[in-house]
C-alpha cells in the first residue's frame, strides 16, 4: 500500500460517477415529473390505509410496477398497463416492491373495486381462493353479537362464518381498502412519459 | 540467494525494474467510442414511446352507427326487473357481495371486470350455473354463484339483459386496430378464422341464446377470456369452438381484436324492445 492516495482518488472518482449515472442523471430526468392526468391525490383515509399496507407488510409480496408488453405480459393477466414515473407522484416513499408471491396491486382499484370482496379476502383469502398463499388479517375485525349502526359486515360463507353473531370491520381495514380502492393507474400516461422502453424496440406492439 | 533477500528485507521501497509499457492508443480510442456511442444511444432512445392506451374512447367504431351514451342508473319503465333481482344487485346476499360492488351500477364493467348491462338473459344464467358447477374456473364467482339459487340466477340473467349503460371500455392493449376490424369482421382465411361478428352478431351485439355481445366489453377482460379459451382454463363453449379459435391467435392478433371490439358501441336492450 504505496499508493493510497491515488488508490482513494480513484475509489471516490468511481463512486462519483456511480452517483451521477445512478442519481444525479435520473434524477434530473423524474425530477420535474408532474403527476399523470386524472391521478387523484390519496384521501385522508387513503393514507391511513396506506400505513396499513407499510406496516402490515403488504410490500415483501405485492408489487406495484406492472411491466411492458416486451417485459411481461403483466396487461394479458389484467394488471393494467406498463406504469410510467408520472404515476408515483403522490407516493413517497413509492411502494414499488420486489417480490410477486401475490400480484401487482397498481390497478387493484380497477380490478376488483368490491369493498366487500376485498374484506372478506383480507378477514380470510381462503374464503374466496382455497389456494390463497395470503395470511390472513383476522385482527383488523371484530367480533360482534349484532352489527350496529354503521358497522360494516364482512360477507362470509358459512364455513368461514362464526357460529352466532357477525364479523365487523375495524376502521384500520376499512382504511386499508379505502387505499387499495383508490390504487388505479388506467389513465392514458402522457406521450412524452420518460418510461423504460429499453425492450420495446422492435417488439411487437 | 540468500545476500538478494536479505537486500530485499532491508530496502522496504525496492521495485524490480520492469519496461515502461503504456497503455496503446487504440485502446484510448475504442473507450472514447463506446462512451460517444453509449451516450448517444442514451439520448437517441428518449424519443416519446407510442401511447399504450387510445385516448379516443371509441377508436375503432367511428363506422358503425352511434348511439347516445345513457346517463348511470337512469330507470327503465320499458323493462322492470325483479325488486328481489335488483336487490342482490345492489346489495348482494349472504356471502355475495353485491354484483355492483365489482360491474359497476349500471352493470358497465370495468377494466378487466366484464359489461353485463344488455348481455342475454340465457347466456348470463348459464354463467352463474357454470360458475357454481366448476365447468367455468373463477374463484370469486364461485362463492357468488353458490350463495344464489338458481332462480335467483334467472331472474338476475333477466335484469342485467334489461340494463342499459354507456360504455367504460376502450382500446388500452396497444393492439393493431385496423387487424382487429379485419378479425372481427372478416376473420383469416389464412388461419382458417371467422370473424367474430359471424357467430356474435352484426357489429358484435350478440345472437341470442348461446352467443354474448362482445361490443363495449373492456379490452383487458376479452384479452384475459381469450387465453382462458387459448389454455382451456375456460371450457363451456359448445364442441370446444372457442378454444379452437383461440389457439389460432397470435399474442398481437388477440389485443388487436380485444382493443377493436372494447371500442364498439354496447349493446342497448332499450334499442331493441322499441
Amino acid at each position: 500500500m504505496n499508493r493510497v492516495f491515488p488508490l482513494a482518488i480513484l475509489a471516490l472518482a468511481i463512486l462519483a460517477f456511480a452517483t451521477l449515472v445512478l442519481v444525479v442523471a435520473p434524477g434530473l430526468q423524474v425530477g420535474a415529473v408532474g403527476p399523470t392526468p386524472g391521478l387523484q391525490p390519496y384521501t385522508a383515509q387513503q393514507l391511513r390505509g396506506r400505513d396499513q399496507y407499510v406496516s402490515l407488510g403488504c410490500v415483501y409480496c405485492h408489487s406495484q410496477q406492472p411491466r411492458s408488453l416486451a417485459q411481461a405480459p403483466d396487461s394479458d393477466r389484467g394488471w393494467g398497463r406498463a406504469a410510467v414515473a408520472s404515476d408515483y407522484y403522490y407516493d413517497r416513499p413509492h411502494l414499488l416492491g420486489t417480490m410477486r408471491s401475490g400480484p401487482d396491486l397498481f390497478n387493484i382499484g380497477a380490478r376488483l373495486p368490491s369493498q366487500g370482496w376485498q374484506l372478506t379476502h383480507l378477514y380470510q383469502p381462503r374464503a374466496i381462493a382455497p389456494w390463497s398463499i395470503m395470511p390472513a388479517y383476522p385482527f383488523l375485525f371484530v367480533h360482534k353479537d349484532k352489527a350496529e349502526t354503521g358497522d360494516v359486515v364482512v360477507a362470509l360463507t358459512q364455513n368461514y362464518a362464526p357460529k352466532s353473531g357477525v364479523i365487523v370491520a375495524r376502521p384500520e381495514a376499512l382504511d386499508l381498502v379505502a387505499y387499495l380502492q383508490g390504487l388505479k393507474h388506467d389513465q392514458p400516461p402522457p406521450a412524452s412519459a420518460p418510461r423504460d422502453a429499453g425492450y420495446d424496440r422492435g417488439a411487437e406492439r | 540467494m540468500n545476500g538478494q533477500n536479505g537486500q530485499h528485507r532491508s530496502d522496504e521501497h525496492f521495485e524490480p525494474y520492469e519496461e515502461e509499457r503504456g497503455i496503446p492508443a487504440p485502446f484510448y480510442l475504442g473507450a472514447f467510442g463506446l462512451l460517444l456511442w453509449g451516450v448517444s444511444v442514451f439520448i437517441m432512445d428518449r424519443e416519446p414511446v407510442m401511447p399504450l392506451a387510445s385516448p379516443n374512447p371509441t377508436t375503432g367504431g367511428q363506422h358503425l352507427p352511434s348511439q347516445p351514451p345513457r346517463a348511470l342508473g337512469q330507470p327503465m319503465p320499458a323493462l322492470a326487473a325483479d325488486p328481489a333481482a335488483l336487490a342482490i344487485i345492489a346489495g348482494g346476499k349472504g356471502a355475495a357481495w353485491a354484483c355492483s360492488s365489482c360491474h359497476g351500477l349500471a352493470g358497465e364493467g370495468a377494466d378487466a371486470v366484464p359489461r353485463l348491462a344488455g348481455l342475454s338473459a340465457a347466456y348470463i344464467t348459464k354463467q352463474l350455473n357454470d360458475f357454481a358447477a366448476g365447468t367455468r374456473v373463477n374463484d370469486s364467482m364461485r362463492v357468488v354463484a353458490l350463495a344464489l339459487s338458481p332462480e335467483e340466477r334467472t331472474s338476475l340473467g333477466a335484469a342485467y339483459a334489461a340494463m342499459a349503460a354507456p360504455t367504460v371500455a376502450h382500446a388500452m392493449l396497444g393492439g393493431d386496430l385496423k387487424r382487429g376490424a379485419q378479425l372481427a369482421t372478416a376473420g383469416d382465411d389464412a388461419k382458417g378464422l371467422a370473424g367474430c361478428f359471424t357467430c356474435h352478431g352484426d357489429q358484435g351485439l350478440g345472437v341470442d341464446p348461446d352467443f354474448p355481445a362482445l361490443a363495449g366489453q373492456p379490452a383487458a377482460y376479452l384479452d384475459q377470456q381469450l387465453l382462458f379459451w387459448t389454455s382451456g382454463l375456460r371450457h363451456n363453449s359448445p364442441d370446444t369452438m372457442m378454444n379452437d379459435i383461440a389457439k389460432a391467435l397470435s399474442d398481437a392478433d388477440r389485443r388487436a381484436v380485444s382493443d377493436y371490439i372494447a371500442g364498439l358501441p354496447p349493446p342497448d336492450p332499450h334499442a331493441i324492445a322499441e
